[in-house]
């Protein structure tokens, strides 16, 4: 639906008026009307002129009061989800992934930072959010379908790290980003820690419930370096909530949803981003936002061929006489 | 025929006599150079800047009104945070950091306002000290890294804090700045009362339990002690002190005026090319030409060459006069009129 800009510009739209009930052409008396022969085509030109200068200044008021198409925000379907981010930025984060004494120069935030980036980029219909947590949960950015403020959220992730890791606070603050979440999207949160920690009993009660509560798919995307523990390990250990095993069976306890991904380098982050990629396929109604569409170009256009039309009217009625020359 | 239109043509007004047609050519002329030329492209002020929240326990302190209620620094610095960000230029961006202990936590690196300004407001709104995670405060070391953020990032800082150092300042001063002076433009702001007030203490799950008494915050031995360190004010000298060291500008949030003009003073200086909407000029001047074409609504009815009279109700004929006519032809005038 096309809006303008300044409403009280179309009160000139009275302008038309005046353009109905004069156009310009000569008007010649006849002593009477009877002696004129009926002529339709006449009378339907005069109408036809009439109209084309009343329109004329309705597209110049239209064009004065600002027409424009948008910015609309339209129901659309396709691919997406509202997806929650909880990044550790503890101390941790900012060494290398080091494999076995081997160097690389970008440390684990900074690899997370840009694959979480690359995921983004490649789910366009998605609402995002960021929570990071050290010692305490920062949520950086709120569940927003503002693109450009989350990638400058996730970039901001790169930076030097925090104190130490609360994993039980940073999953339960992004759990619970989905509270205030309409409903109707598919919810995934994806977890990005170097280790894991001890939860205490009760944030275990308040993330079990969190995570019925907003139906969340969650994935532990563990970045795992040197002679850190794996993900997978034998039973006698897996309880152990210190370990990532045991923080990984502590989650499957949660939903049949959850997948848990080590990575030992970047391009196993990128690799389990694809594979989270692939599984959060579900269709979800999103709302995109059509940029704005100044249509007062249009509108003068408009107007000049419905002025042109009438000049060449009153040229036509009136023959091309020669310039007044001075005799 | 031939006299008729010898005679019609003395009598007529012509095109080139006739003011309406040159108005409606003016207005066509109007609108079509409206239409072709080429847009006005305008400097427009515009700023990047970044805002650093102090949220370290002093900032609890409720020595502020808001709306008329006691409200903590926190909550004055969001508004000011908030007013800001509202006040900007579209096409400036905004970024956002919180501290406390030694290190700002950037939220989101600065972004363009208008766009996303929904998102940026709920989380200025989201600020909150139980996103800290550390009870110390150390003002000048903060201030030294979010110069270098700040740097790094390409923008202004205003950095919002009370100034209170938890632990006290030790005699070593102030780090050392000579890195980054003058680097970065921007503001330090002053937030809270000016007279002492006692500050809310919380425990393990952020309930409030009292205020903090003396003793409870513990003084470096190397510390200037003053004995007041459970008590918070905002420590102007100090923050003045900091703001000349580092070449930024200092202003209290109570001070008279406007944050932005504030700190417009002391922003960088710069601009984004933005095109002009002046299509509306054209298009009012048009509007006019073509309305004052129409006037006077009556136009002088022409009489007949027959001199028969004026007719009461004047019709528009089309009167396709020309040599190559046939008279009788649609629109034409009745040959019986022609003579008197």
């Amino acid at each position: 639906m096309p809006r303008v800009d300044h409403p009280w510009a179309l009160l000139l739209l009275a302008g038309m008026l005046p353009a109905m009930l004069g156009t310009g052409m000569r008007r010649q008396g006849f002593a009477s009307l009877s002696t004129v022969p009926q002529d339709m085509v006449s009378a339907w030109l005069d109408r036809g002129l009439r109209a084309l200068a009343a329109a004329g200044v309705a597209a110049m008021v239209l064009g004065v009061a600002g027409l424009h198409d948008g910015p609309l925000g339209v129901e659309r379907t396709g691919l997406g989800a509202h997806v929650v981010v909880a990044l550790d930025r503890s101390l941790s984060m900012d060494e290398a992934f080091a494999l076995r004494g081997e160097k690389s120069g970008e440390s684990k935030a900074q690899a997370a930072s840009r694959m979480l980036a690359a995921f983004f980029a490649r789910r366009p219909h998605d609402s995002f959010g960021v929570v990071a947590f050290s010692t305490s949960p920062i949520p950086a950015m709120p569940l927003t379908a503002h693109r450009d403020a989350v990638s400058a959220s996730i970039r901001a992730m790169a930076r030097t790290g925090l104190a130490n890791t609360d994993i039980g606070a940073g999953v339960s603050m992004g759990l619970a980003q989905f509270d205030r979440d309409p409903p109707g999207a598919a919810r995934v949160l994806v977890l990005v820690s170097d280790g894991a920690g001890a939860i205490p009993e009760p944030t275990r009660d308040t993330i079990r419930a969190a995570a019925q509560r907003s139906g969340a798919h969650i994935y532990y995307l563990y970045l795992r370096s040197g002679d850190d523990p794996p993900l997978a390990e034998d039973a006698d250990d897996s309880h152990d909530l210190l370990r990532p095993a045991g923080l990984d069976s502590f989650f499957r306890t949660l939903g049949d949803s959850y997948q848990g991904f080590e990575a030992r380098d970047a391009g196993a982050i990128e690799a389990a981003t694809r594979r989270i990629d692939a599984l959060e396929t579900r269709p979800m109604t999103y709302r995109e936002l059509l940029p704005r569409r100044d249509l007062d170009g249009l509108c003068y256009g408009v107007a000049a061929l419905c002025l042109g039309i009438g000049l060449l009217a009153q040229l036509a009625e009136r023959g091309i006489p020669p310039l007044p020359v001075r005799q | 025929m031939a006299g008729h239109s010898r005679r019609a043509q003395r009598h007529a007004v012509t095109a080139w006599q006739d003011r309406g047609f040159w108005l409606r050519a003016a207005a066509l002329l109007v609108l079509l150079a409206g239409l072709w030329l080429p847009p006005v492209v305008v400097s427009r002020p515009i700023c990047v800047v970044t805002a650093v929240l102090d949220i370290t326990l002093s900032m609890n302190v409720r020595d502020q009104i808001l709306d008329g209620v006691p409200a903590s620094r926190i909550a004055i610095e969001k508004r000011a945070a908030r007013a800001l960000l509202e006040e900007l230029p579209c096409g400036s961006r905004f970024g956002l950091a919180v501290f406390v202990e030694r290190q700002p936590f950037l939220l989101f690196e600065p972004v363009e306002t208008c766009a996303n300004f929904s998102a940026l407001d709920q989380e200025i709104a989201a600020v909150d000290w139980r996103m800290g995670w550390d009870s110390e405060s150390h003002i000048g070391e903060t201030l030294l890294a979010s110069l270098q953020m700040a740097r790094k990032l390409g923008s202004d800082l205003v950095f919002m804090t009370d100034g209170q150092e938890t632990p006290p300042v030790s005699w070593d001063g102030a780090p050392d700045f000579s890195g980054v002076r003058d680097s970065v433009r921007g503001l330090v702001v002053g937030v809270g009362g000016r007279a002492f007030s006692p500050i809310p203490r919380y425990d393990t799950y952020g309930r409030e339990v009292g205020v903090y008494r003396a003793g409870d915050v513990p003084s470096e031995t190397k510390g200037l002690f003053r004995g007041r360190e459970h008590l918070s004010a905002v420590d102007e000298p100090h923050l003045r002190a900091l703001a000349a060291e580092t070449g930024l500008g200092y202003r209290h949030l109570d001070d008279e005026g406007d944050l932005l003009a504030a700190y417009r003073e002391h922003a960088s200086p710069l601009t984004r090319k933005d095109r002009l909407r002046i299509g509306w000029v054209a298009g009012g001047l048009a509007l006019i030409l073509t309305l004052s074409a129409m006037l006077p609504l009556r136009q002088p009815v022409r009489r007949a060459p027959a001199g028969c009279g004026a007719a009461r109700r004047p019709v528009t004929t089309w009167n396709f006069t020309g040599p190559s006519r046939k008279a009788g032809g649609p629109g034409t005038v009745p040959a019986s009129l022609e003579r008197p």
